[in-house]
């Protein structure tokens, strides 16, 4: 199979490639266990992100608002890029982010508020920019196939396109306009590498950001605020072109 | 292929810049300050409630006893929280609030095309309470108003008045004619523009126009009557309840001692109202609140009303000196020894006219209003008397005076206003505010209760109802003249008669009023017979004078639900 395998549909077919790869890890450290590794110092990283959010919101907070009101954030899953820099024979830099996400805001707490629907509303949409620069610390050697890392860096969160629904205005009492801050926060992860041949290689992480915002909304005026604590949790699958 | 680390750096700079998009929009906000306009435009909708919630909360709190008079609400509630331009008492700019009801669900009355009520309120002392907001037990006009009309299909508006609720006005322009009724029409103006853009955009204006209002809103309703009807603008019909329209006579009862209960509080609002539109109500030009007040009171009480303070309880403003409970003038009354002295006097126990028991209350130690300003006022009203007050005092609560051709040939000036403009500054101002310069031109009911304690009934829809008809102004007074009369006068304690379609309003008045008296007999005899064991001739009288007191401090807000209700019925025929 991987003789098989060229530059485009590598790209091009993240997640299945992965699943399929999964299944042929043993004949694929067999294989290529002797090699010696390319001297690369780039390598290019294609995949996907299934963010989890842990979501730990303050109830809102302003004028007219009743109590126990509350959000949650819908899971979601977006392509995603990296590029890494070897540094040096253990160390790598690693500057990765997705294709900005949307993001559904559910409401959490009363069913309803007045007679408006609430409770598991989609009340509001937003798109993450969320870039993180990580420095990773790969254990054993460079020729190796099998690679675990273990990496920690920053997380720079901008939110954007932020829309409230229809739900969301309902329930807010009208046309609202949100604001969330941007957010700087640490972020980890554990991850390992398989070097699949030459200039390729497949890669499975879990990052754990940290995640804060403020959030406002401001419906005619009248001004609601809380914090919000998204703190996503990430698995990412990918494959790497090293360059 | 090759990207180079910098290119990767440009692909995230220029994801950066793209970020900076735009938030999804609220209201606009228009800057205009011009009368009438909206400061957001759609208003904030403060709480929807459908029929059935609505319905749930009227009947689980203090409101359940109104339920059976107002109805199971047939449309939910939109309570929409408006901000909008008006006018003070100068003609300043004023950033203002008020609400709009608009009716929502899918009983054909709901949606649509629907008639507008424009509402006026009471007297508010608590600066604080905004009627749009139903969340607040404060509000309980605002939650009455819902469920007697916006839950039955009638848009409602409603302002809260200069000086309240958001309003920065450091005074609220009491009783001032121009004023007020320019706030009402700026509130009908901003809820026609905001109609159409709320979050139920389904109901709309079917072109109707009710105006009602009671007590201080039941003026400010009749004023906005007359301003709309001068600005040729559409008023299908107007409810007046328990208002203090004829305002020269009211004050000219007051100040020769028939003072009514919570004068304490509506005069100094009523002062501090006129001062600052006309710089004269101390006196004259140059006369300050030290010149009005006695010395305990003059230093705060210009800015004291209305007030986020209450007014009543441990802290309240009464319990802190600022403000006398009930004594608005001296039990040690000025002797002139003139003629005017009996005009200065206590009124007398008189069982003839039992409401002189409370007008006596009045006057006491620790009075709010120094004894030169009454003689100053009654000195002017006795050169320059106010007509309707004169004949209906010779005429009708008396045995008819045989000297005065009023009351046996009533004529156009018979319960007129003053001949001429009063002198002093205080009676000017409430000569130039009483609306004895208007006739209606469309349907009006004028509704109370004759024994009301706080707006004397004879002396205001008494002597307004009487000067429109020797305006040749049709009044009825009975049902059988209902249909040919312009105006109606519904008195909740008498009636219209036979065929009255209010009797079952004016069965649930007495009753109202008869819960209050075993309520306050009750509680009375009760503490008596504690304080004197085995004493029951005692706690009988005891419990009577509770039971009056009781009907006394309740009366003029009892009434308001049932006149609500005798209102609603008759603007059901338009």
């Amino acid at each position: 199979m991987a003789t098989t395998m060229n530059t485009r549909n590598s790209i091009t077919v993240g997640v299945v490639l992965l699943a399929t790869l999964a299944g042929t890890v043993a004949n694929a450290t067999d294989a290529y266990s002797s090699a010696t590794p390319p001297a690369f110092s780039n390598e290019l990283r294609v995949g996907v992100y299934f963010l989890q959010y842990h979501v730990s919101a303050d109830d809102l907070t302003g004028p007219y608002v009743p109590p126990g009101v509350n959000i949650d954030v819908n899971n979601v899953s977006t392509p995603y890029f990296a590029y890494t820099r070897r540094l040096a024979p253990h160390w790598v830099a690693q500057l990765a982010a997705g294709i900005p996400p949307k993001t559904e805001t559910v409401g959490k707490g009363p069913a309803t508020v007045g007679s408006v629907p609430f409770e598991g509303q989609v009340v509001s949409t937003a798109k993450w920019l969320s870039p993180s620069l990580l420095v990773n610390y790969v254990f054993r050697d460079e020729a190796g196939t099998w690679r675990p890392y273990l990496g920690v860096g920053i997380n720079y969160t901008k939110f954007y396109d932020l829309q409230s629904t229809a739900a969301g205005n309902a329930a807010n009492g009208g046309p609202t306009a949100i604001s969330l801050t941007s957010s700087v926060g640490p972020v980890v992860t554990a991850g390992v590498r398989w070097h699949i041949k030459d200039h390729w290689s497949a890669y499975a992480s879990y990052d754990y950001a940290m995640v804060n915002t403020d959030y406002t909304g401001n419906t005619a005026g009248v001004i609601r605020r809380t914090t919000i604590k998204f703190n996503p949790s990430t698995l990412v699958l990918s494959v790497g072109y090293a360059f | 292929m090759k990207i180079s680390p910098l290119r990767i750096g440009l692909f995230f700079s220029f994801a950066l810049l793209a970020a900076c998009g735009s938030d999804s929009p609220t209201a606009t906000m228009p800057t205009s300050t011009a009368r009438g306009t909206l400061v957001e435009n759609p208003p904030f909708r403060i709480a929807s409630l459908d029929a059935a919630a609505l319905g749930a909360q009227l009947s689980a709190g203090a409101f359940a006893p109104f339920l059976p008079l107002t109805g199971t609400p047939v449309c939910g509630v939109d309570f929409n929280y408006m901000h909008y331009w008006t006018v003070g008492g100068t003609g300043e700019a004023e950033k203002v609030s008020g609400a709009l009801m608009v009716p929502t669900g899918s009983a054909p009355q709901c949606s649509g095309p629907r008639p507008i009520l424009l509402y006026a309120h009471g007297t508010q002392v608590d600066k604080t309470v905004n009627i749009a907001d139903p969340t607040n037990p404060s509000n309980q006009e605002g939650v009455l108003i819902a469920a007697m009309f916006a839950a039955q299909g009638y848009i409602v508006v409603a302002p809260n008045y200069v000086g309240y609720d958001s309003s920065s006005a450091s005074y609220h322009p009491y009783l001032n004619e121009d004023a007020q009724s320019k706030d009402m029409i700026d509130a009908l103006s901003a809820a026609r523009g905001a109609l159409g853009n709320v979050l139920a955009n389904t109901t709309t204006d079917n072109g109707k126009l009710f105006i009602t209002g009671y007590s201080q809103g039941g003026y400010v309703a009749m004023a906005t009557n007359k301003a709309m009807q001068a600005a040729r603008m559409t008023v299908t019909a107007a409810g007046m309840m328990s208002g203090p329209y004829a305002l020269e006579a009211f004050g000219d009862s007051a100040f020769t001692g028939h003072v009514s209960l919570y004068s304490t509080l509506f005069y100094p609002m009523l002062a501090t109202s006129y001062e600052r539109a006309y710089g004269n109500a101390y006196g004259g030009p140059g006369a300050t609140a030290a010149d009005f007040y006695e010395p305990a009171y003059a230093a705060t009480i210009e800015a004291l009303l209305p007030s986020a303070t209450p007014v009543d309880g441990p802290n309240g403003l009464i319990a802190q000196g600022k403000i006398p409970p009930l004594a608005l003038f001296s039990s040690n009354t000025p002797v002139t020894g003139t003629p005017l002295d009996a005009y200065l006097a206590i009124p007398p126990l008189d069982p003839n006219h039992p409401e002189n028991a409370i007008f006596r209350l009045g006057f006491g130690p620790g009075n709010l209003v120094q004894n030169s300003v009454r003689v100053a006022y009654v000195s002017d009203a006795a050169l320059n008397p106010d007509i309707g007050l004169q004949t209906l005092s010779d005429c009708i609560l008396q045995a008819p005076d045989p000297n005065n051709p009023n009351c046996t040939h009533p004529g156009p000036s018979s319960y007129g206003p003053a001949v001429t403009a009063p002198s002093y500054g205080l009676r000017d101002d409430l000569y130039l505010n009483d609306l004895r310069n208007w006739i209606p031109a469309s349907p009006l009911l004028l509704c109370g209760g004759a024994q009301d304690p706080v707006v004397t009934f004879p002396v205001n829809t008494g002597i307004m109802s009487l000067w429109w008809q020797t305006q040749g102004v049709p009044v009825a007074r009975t049902a059988a003249a209902l249909p040919t009369s312009l105006v109606a006068v519904l008195d909740l304690e008498s009636g219209l008669g036979a065929g009255d379609p209010y009797a079952p309003i004016e069965a649930g008045f007495q009753q109202a009023k008869a819960d209050l008296y075993a309520s306050g007999y009750q509680a009375a005899s009760e503490a008596w017979l504690a304080a004197n064991p085995g004493d029951a001739a005692g706690a009988d009288v005891a419990g009577q004078a509770g039971g009056q007191s009781a009907v006394a401090q309740n009366y003029h807000q009892t009434v308001e639900p049932f006149c609500q209700a005798a209102v609603r019925g008759y603007f059901s025929s338009f």
